[in-house]
């Protein structure tokens, strides 16, 4: 490196490097000033409470209980159900078949749809009446369910649950087949020879190599659920009452439809933390597996 | 063998589901575009518009599909410009440098797994002093901004497999470190540049949060759009906002196809190569 790259190093990072301090840095540290500030739209005032924010939040606040445990649902059910799909999906796919090619690539269309897109399908395929899931449900049972898709707190969380496997199991699946691809063929090839059978194969030679894949899947995954809000929005908008409220959404309504700033920035940061734990962990499980 | 042939059939089947579940749901909202009012509110459900046209599309062109889209489609293009031009020199920089050590890196790529609310609200406060509410330059810098940790993370990676012998030539015939980025770099990076790009287009084009917040309904981008018909007091005005939904995911589409060669090492942040 010459001297003059001493300097020059830090000039091509340098306008990118303003732009993430503005817009990440600065308003991290606003929200932490913020979120120790009580906040009424009524009053001029905005004294400095400490944590007491934070402890209505967590203590006191029943909807935000609502909105944790909400999210703490679709987290658990969803990954579980997608991680399984894709992982199934992905050895079903690592043979050879017809249509291979054109078939994977239909199969990969919903993850590169806006989740607004989903939600707004989802909204009209499970309308009672005029949807036509449950006309579907129904014509495969061969009765009227009359389940209330969308006004049930239940099945509320059912069609969330659905239309995020929906758009995002593609995404688990292609990653675990590309990890599956990438494997070397001879401990496969001597283990077939040896007489084990595809079951066999899968279970005992192929998954415990997947480990790291699946690790960072899972995590990208997680991450991404903590933050759900564009599916629910136009889809059970939070609703019925709020038993589809997550935390992202329960903290816009705090800001913006209740202008309770000081709870909402509170709220934020709590799961900003989180989401700091869990990102630590994934980057260095990527980094790891970058430098093998 | 007998139990080769069940597995068989049984891989059909599941494959053949698989699709059919993928499909139906991307079927019934282009069907439902072309369909009547009296069909789309129909019991039981109708399939195929009887009487397809265009009046949905027409409608839904006029009544603000129209501005969300051209907003859309300019913010989107510069964002993604820029983010990507901005990417490339920082890039470059933390792989040959490995400037900032790499907490430094790991710093940047961990602004791409925040939760956009957290910096919304603040940003939302920050753009109502600034005047920036409701402007091109007010989502453009925070598309700009939130798409440079992928941009960086990713391409670092794929400069890192470009030789160091490309810049040390380079270097004797004379390059600065500017002319080596863009005549060597940039035409080496090739499809996983274009991978990066098409996907930064596909991110901006789908955000939904900070468009939502960052504006006072007079700057809509696509996605917003889409969300406002449900708070209008005009009934349930499925056809229309179906028409805008297909031309929100055409596009996308295509795109998606483009850039499929990297893009499980893109969406991965270089964990699967």
């Amino acid at each position: 490196m010459k001297a003059f790259d001493l300097y020059y190093k830090w000039i091509l990072v340098i306008p990118s490097v303003i732009l993430l301090l503005v817009l990440t840095v600065y308003p991290t540290l606003d929200a932490l000033y913020t979120s120790m500030h009580q906040y009424d739209a009524m009053i001029p005032e905005k004294p400095f409470v400490w944590f007491d924010n934070y402890k209505n939040l967590i203590f006191e606040d029943e909807r935000y209980r609502n909105a944790s445990y909400v999210t703490l649902v679709f987290e658990v059910i969803t990954i579980s159900i997608q991680m399984i799909l894709g992982l199934f999906l992905a050895f079903l796919f690592s043979g050879d078949f017809k249509f291979k090619k054109i078939i994977t690539s239909i199969y990969l269309v919903p993850m590169m749809m806006s989740p607004v897109v989903v939600g707004f399908t989802a909204r009209i395929a499970f309308t009672n009446d005029y949807g036509f899931i449950p006309q579907i449900i129904d014509f495969v049972l061969q009765k009227e369910t009359n389940i209330a898709w969308l006004s049930d707190g239940f099945w509320a969380k059912v069609v969330i649950i659905l239309a995020d496997t929906w758009q995002w199991t593609p995404f688990v699946f292609l990653i675990i087949f590309s990890g599956i691809m990438s494997l070397p063929n001879e401990p496969i090839e001597s283990a077939r020879v040896d007489g084990a059978n595809s079951w066999q194969i899968a279970l005992y030679i192929v998954l415990p190599q997947l480990k790291y894949i699946l690790l960072v899947t899972f995590l990208i995954r997680a991450l991404d659920l903590l933050k759900l809000f564009d599916v629910i929005l136009l889809s059970t908008r939070a609703g019925p009452g709020i038993q589809t409220e997550t935390l992202s959404v329960y903290i816009y309504n705090l800001a913006f439809r209740f202008w309770s700033m000081g709870n909402a920035t509170a709220g934020s940061f709590i799961l900003l933390i989180v989401i700091i734990i869990f990102t630590s962990t994934l980057i260095k499980f990527i980094t790891d597996y970058e430098n093998k | 063998m007998k139990i080769n042939n069940i597995f068989i059939i049984f891989r059909y089947l599941v494959i053949v589901f698989i699709l059919v579940l993928t499909i139906l749901p991307l079927a019934w909202i282009i069907l439902t575009g072309f369909k009547a009012e009296v069909e789309y509110l129909h019991t039981p459900p109708i399939w195929i518009p009887s009487d397809p046209s265009f009046h949905n599309y027409i409608e839904m062109w006029e009544d603000g599909g129209k501005d969300a889209f051209t907003n859309s489609l300019i913010i989107t293009t510069i964002s993604t410009i820029l983010a990507v031009c901005l990417g490339i020199p920082s890039a470059y920089s933390l792989s040959r440098f490995n400037t900032g050590g790499d907490n430094f890196a790991y710093w940047i790529l961990s602004i791409k797994f925040l939760p956009p609310i957290a910096f919304a609200i603040p940003i939302s406060v920050m753009f109502t002093n600034f005047n920036l509410i409701d402007t091109y330059t007010g989502l453009i810098l925070v598309y700009t901004t939130f798409n440079l940790p992928f941009v960086i993370w990713i391409l670092r990676g794929f400069i890192n497999e470009i030789p160091l012998d490309i810049d040390d030539a380079a270097m004797i015939d004379g390059c600065g470190r500017f002319k080596i980025i863009y005549k060597m770099i940039i035409p080496l990076l090739g499809p996983g540049l274009v991978t990066v790009t098409i996907l930064t287009f596909i991110f901006v084009w789908s955000e939904f949060l900070f468009a939502l917040i960052l504006n006072n309904s007079e700057l809509y981008t696509v996605p917003v759009r889409l969300s406002q018909y449900f708070s209008e007091a005009v009934g349930l005005r499925w056809g229309p906002q179906s028409a805008l939904a297909t031309i929100a995911i055409i596009p996308m589409i295509v795109m998606a196809f483009i850039g499929q060669n990297f893009i499980v090492r893109a969406l991965t942040f270089g964990a699967v190569k």
